[in-house]
């Protein structure tokens, strides 16, 4: 059985004249032990799904079930609402400055386990030295931490109630290039020791390269394209994830980009276009995309493409048989 | 003569340890110069110095900063640059570098108005001509928009046309596309190598992100904690790197089962002590690194701190004497 299911997901803010569809028709699938990356650029509603699929957040229609079960219908029920966990941002906003290390790392076991308080502290200091610290943290304080290892108390605060599924919103954006490293190796190694899936929200496609099994593409609610990652980076199908992939620099001076590979900026979600979302940036556009939504379509196996312009096995049946 | 001349500037809080210390850069006309480092390395502050806004508590220690051979700070001054032209600045966060309430061609006007003396309409007209210069369609609409009205990378156009108004000789950006997408990064930054093509003007690109660098920069140097680690061109910094904090910083890169030896990689730096900044973190310290580093010239264009190249060039000497 799949760890992760989201199926239909749909997720509005606000309602009526000023409603704003931040994402629009999502389905995912995670497994055990599994990594699927979601990246895209800001307002394509990524964060949207990390928060609805961790519970954050109601769905506006769709479902989100963990371990075959409806996550928005158990909400009430610890034992499932432990399963999903996450790891924000922001370490310095995310964690509470009035709480020790310990104190942050213990909370969502006091909160959401059933098992006795005497091991409580015991189990803290498991997780501290998981991600790599000591227990002389305990007593700390998040701001006298550097944002390092901010985020590994975050990471341990995540795990300690033994999640199944970490949601990990840009674990890395706001860290130095080498700290970044040492965080993304800690990600990986504790994946591999518990067999944890992490839904991985990032738009630093290094970093989704280095972790991800799989790569969902995300554009203004849809998910655009999705592959294994190496499929992914090396043969992309979508012209947004190309534009994407041909828009970020290679720390190669040799290698410096000389073509602009997209012109204009996302159009805003509360005002998108009859069609497909990306037309009016894309440059392969035809006059189908203003008129009909592409659906997600599988363009070899395990990977997936919606676009018109991208010829399917499907549609190419299709164009042979009418030729027939 | 060089457009910008940085020479041994050092500063810090009042009464404290010096947060910048003996900091040399150069820049040339039409250059695209990369300052690298790592939050808190002093990147930001060696840009504040130069352009006369650090915060009051901070005093210019040592140092002289000249542009086109007009000093433009020295120690001990409070502020020695004026909003000349000699000398801009866009910032990291282009929508809180506008105000709010005034609409943007206005923003843009004002600059032209103080600081090159145009009357309001000649004003009005060339702010919507340098909105039109900055790649933004629509100029005469958009230069009547407020900024919240604008995208991210829309308004960090609109901050690139304020700095354009200055018609600036050396301009700094301070990673000007932090918080933007990817796609709209690569339009900034081919907007930028524009406007150096054709004003000639030289740019000191600040930022901790060594793919912008490769992609933007002539040359780089590389702060640490407040000092001057490396300076050399581009592709000599990425294939060559003296240093070995630069070294440790691109291997950092590379995916980390290719990775070298472990450091600490979250301690902090201790500005009291008088030697390297790096000692703690490099794994190769030895005596002499407990004092302070001067910069090793390699080539013309290479510069770095650290005894340890010294100390290899000095074994070399004396062993091609020996033999």
């Amino acid at each position: 059985m799949t760890l992760l299911s989201v199926r239909g997901l749909y997720k509005t803010y606000g309602s009526g004249a000023s409603s704003l569809p931040a994402v629009r028709g999502v389905d995912l699938e995670l497994g055990r032990g599994e990594t699927l990356a979601l990246v895209g650029e800001s307002g394509c509603g990524k964060s949207s799904t990390a928060r609805v699929v961790v519970g954050l957040a109601r769905p506006t229609s769709g479902s989100v079930l963990l371990n075959g079960e409806n996550l928005h219908e158990r909400l009430h029920d610890r034992t499932v609402r432990r399963q999903a966990q996450m790891v924000f941002q922001h370490p310095d906003q995310s964690l509470n400055p009035h709480f020790t290390v310990g104190r942050t790392i213990a909370e969502p076991a006091r909160l959401l386990d059933d098992g006795g308080k005497g091991d409580v502290e015991a189990r803290v200091v498991e997780a501290l030295r998981t991600v790599g610290l000591g227990p002389e943290y305990l007593k700390r304080r998040s701001r006298e931490l550097s944002g390092g290892q901010q985020q590994r108390v975050a990471i341990a605060r995540a795990l300690i109630c033994d999640p199944e599924l970490v949601v990990l919103d840009e674990p890395t954006a706001s860290l130095d290039q080498s700290v970044r490293s040492r965080v993304v190796a800690l990600l990986r190694q504790l994946q591999s020791e518990r067999q944890v899936g992490y839904l991985f929200i990032s738009h630093d496609l290094t970093t989704v390269r280095r972790l991800a099994d799989r790569v969902a593409v995300m554009y203004l609610g849809r998910i655009v394209e999705i592959a294994p990652t190496e499929e992914l980076f090396e043969d992309p199908q979508h012209p947004y994830t190309k534009a994407l992939l041909a828009a970020a620099p290679i720390a190669d001076p040799r290698r410096r980009n000389k073509v602009v590979p997209l012109a204009g900026e996302t159009p805003s979600p509360a005002r998108l276009p009859v069609g497909c979302a990306f037309q009016d940036r894309c440059p392969l556009v035809h006059d189908v995309c203003r008129t009909h939504q592409p659906l997600l379509e599988p363009s070899s196996r395990l990977h997936d493409v919606e676009c018109f312009a991208v010829p399917t096995p499907a549609a190419l049946a299709g164009v042979q048989s009418g030729e027939r | 003569m060089s457009l910008l001349d940085v020479r041994g500037l050092s500063l810090g809080i009042a009464g404290r340890e010096e947060l910048l210390r003996d900091v040399n850069l150069t820049l040339e006309a039409g250059e695209v110069m990369g300052i690298v480092g790592e939050s808190g390395s002093g990147k930001t502050m060696t840009a504040l110095a130069l352009l006369g806004l650090l915060p009051p508590s901070m005093e210019i220690r040592s140092g002289t900063a000249t542009v086109e051979g007009r000093t433009v700070l020295e120690a001990g001054a409070r502020r020695v640059h004026r909003a000349s032209g000699d000398m801009t600045m866009i910032f990291q966060n282009p929508r809180g570098a506008l105000n709010p309430t005034m609409r943007v061609g206005a923003q843009v006007g004002r600059v032209l108005r103080v600081v090159r003396g145009k009357t309001r309409a000649e004003a009005a007209a060339e702010a919507v001509a340098l909105l039109r210069r900055v790649g933004i369609s629509g100029a005469e609409r958009v230069a009547k928009a407020y900024p919240h009205q604008l995208s991210g990378g829309m308004c960090q156009r609109v901050v690139i046309a304020m700095a354009l108004a200055y018609r600036p000789r050396v301009l700094i950006a301070d990673e000007p596309t932090t918080g933007l997408d990817v796609t709209v990064q690569a339009q900034i930054f081919e907007l930028l190598r524009e406007l150096v093509d054709e004003t000639g003007c030289g740019v000191l690109f600040i930022t901790h992100d060594l793919a912008a660098v490769a992609d933007m920069c002539d040359r780089v140097s590389v702060l640490y904690g407040g000092q001057l680690m490396e300076t050399a061109t581009t592709v000599e910094m990425f294939e060559q790197p003296k240093h070995p904090y630069t070294q440790f910083l691109l291997e950092s890169l590379k995916p980390e089962d290719q990775q070298g030896e472990v450091q600490a990689a979250d301690a902090g730096v201790d500005f009291s002590l008088p030697g390297c900044r790096f000692a703690h973190r490099c794994p190769h310290v030895f005596d002499r690194c407990a004092a302070f580093p001067p910069l090793v010239e390699t080539n013309d264009k290479h510069l770095y701190s650290c005894f340890l190249g010294q100390e290899k060039s000095l074994d070399a000497a004396q062993c091609s004497r020996s033999v």
